[in-house]
């Protein structure tokens, strides 16, 4: 329910930095609640794990990692072709 | 890597990753370090870790550009070039005489990049010849797989490679092993291998010494080292069969870890044992009349007749 798929233009900053985290992959963003694991978020958003490599903050993570609220995710993807999952 | 039980940190998985390239190469008998190797590179993460593992474990690999002319709508081929340069311009492809990663700058071969531009060679972009042809049903995928593979053997030849490397990882080979299975194409089937010999004069060894690493290995390594390689792929590719196969497989492997590796492992122990050997039948070749490579039917080739080629001077790469 914290999910709010689409633009993020209409949410304040300190919004994203307190209470969730950021994920972006290509041209799409989306906002969580921080406190669950990487592989659960990308289920949360319809992201297949196995298509896309995580790293938060700048920092390449492993799918068990943790995400916090103020997390900036970046969600890269491995898929060769233009996959679009 | 939940389908190998195995966590490493960046500095281990790099080792890793090296260790496991060199690992395949001997295993299948790719090539030796003596022989000099043409890695076909596109600016994507394969290509390029492909290149940087082969320099770091100490073989002479040089690379092979094919510039395709796919500009629009975006600048896809220039955007490529400029990643394959940017990474064999830089230093991190540096390895010591001894064949070890090292951050000394003591290099023991300096690679070579060779570029084939496509338009600048034969006249027109692989978009244009595709589109005179009326090849691939609007897509120039064909007639773009035709003129890669004619580039590539035709280089590797003239320039006295021993062998011709591509960075195909295990998602491409089991997406292509899953089309073929469920097509029943046992001719592919019997082919399809991480080496292909040189089963004749005027064809060139072809190896995929990625083939056992899952695609989203080969991205990582090429995040780990830091290569700059190009994220978007080609704008033809997006929908294509392959990659729906990939998308299915994957949602197999989120279930069930180590599903590819397995598919594609058994396969090959399979083929080994001879499981499509009856369905591998040796092809009669005959020498293209204009430019003397192999082709399935006497007359030009097929490269020869897309690029309406009468002459052999028209079909030499330089």
């Amino acid at each position: 329910m914290f999910a709010i798929l689409n633009e993020l233009t209409d949410t304040p900053d300190w919004y994203t930095i307190r209470f969730a985290m950021q994920i972006t992959f290509r041209d799409k963003k989306w906002e969580l609640k921080g406190g669950i694991t990487a592989r659960d978020a990308m289920k949360k958003i319809g992201i297949d794990p196995e298509s896309v490599l995580v790293v938060v903050n700048g920092t390449l993570v492993t799918d068990d990692t943790i995400l916090r609220d103020g997390d900036q995710v970046k969600l890269v993807a491995v898929v060769s072709g233009g996959n679009e999952t | 890597m939940r389908q190998h039980k195995l966590a490493l940190c960046g500095e281990h998985y790099g080792e890793w990753f090296i260790a496991q390239t060199d690992r395949a190469i001997e295993k299948y008998k790719m090539f030796t370090r003596d022989e000099r190797v043409l890695v076909a590179v596109s600016g994507g993460k394969d290509s390029l870790s492909l290149w940087d593992a082969l320099l770091r474990l100490g073989y002479r690999a040089d690379g092979l550009y094919i510039g395709l002319g796919i500009n629009d709508p975006a600048p896809y081929s220039d955007v490529s070039l400029e990643k394959t340069r940017a990474f064999i311009e830089s230093d991190r492809w540096q390895v010591a005489s001894d064949g070890l990663p090292s951050s000394s700058s003591v290099t023991a071969y300096t690679p070579v990049l060779h570029v084939v531009d496509i338009e600048e060679t034969y006249g027109k972009t692989i978009p244009q010849i595709a589109r005179d042809k009326t090849r691939g049903h609007g897509k120039p995928c064909a007639a773009c797989g035709l003129t890669k593979r004619y580039v590539m053997n035709r280089l590797a030849l003239d320039k006295g490679y021993a062998v011709l490397a591509t960075g195909h990882n295990l998602d491409d080979e089991v997406a292509v092993l899953m089309q073929n299975t469920l097509r029943w194409q046992t001719g592919y089937l019997a082919r399809q291998a991480p080496v292909l010999p040189a089963s004749r004069e005027g064809l060139t060894r072809k190896v995929k010494p990625f083939c056992r690493f899952y695609e989203r290995e080969t991205a990582t390594y090429a995040l780990v080292r830091g290569i700059d390689y190009i994220y978007d792929e080609c704008p033809y590719a997006v929908g294509n069969l392959t990659n729906f196969y990939k998308t299915l497989l994957n949602q197999l492997e989120t279930q069930s870890p180590g599903a590819k590796l397995g598919f594609y492992l058994e396969f090959l122990r399979a083929r080994g044992e001879g499981a499509f050997e009856q369905f591998n039948q040796v092809e009669t070749l005959h020498e293209c009349e204009v430019c003397g490579q192999p082709t399935s039917a006497p007359g030009r080739c097929a490269f020869c007749r897309m690029w309406d080629i009468e002459k052999v001077s028209s079909a030499i790469v330089q």
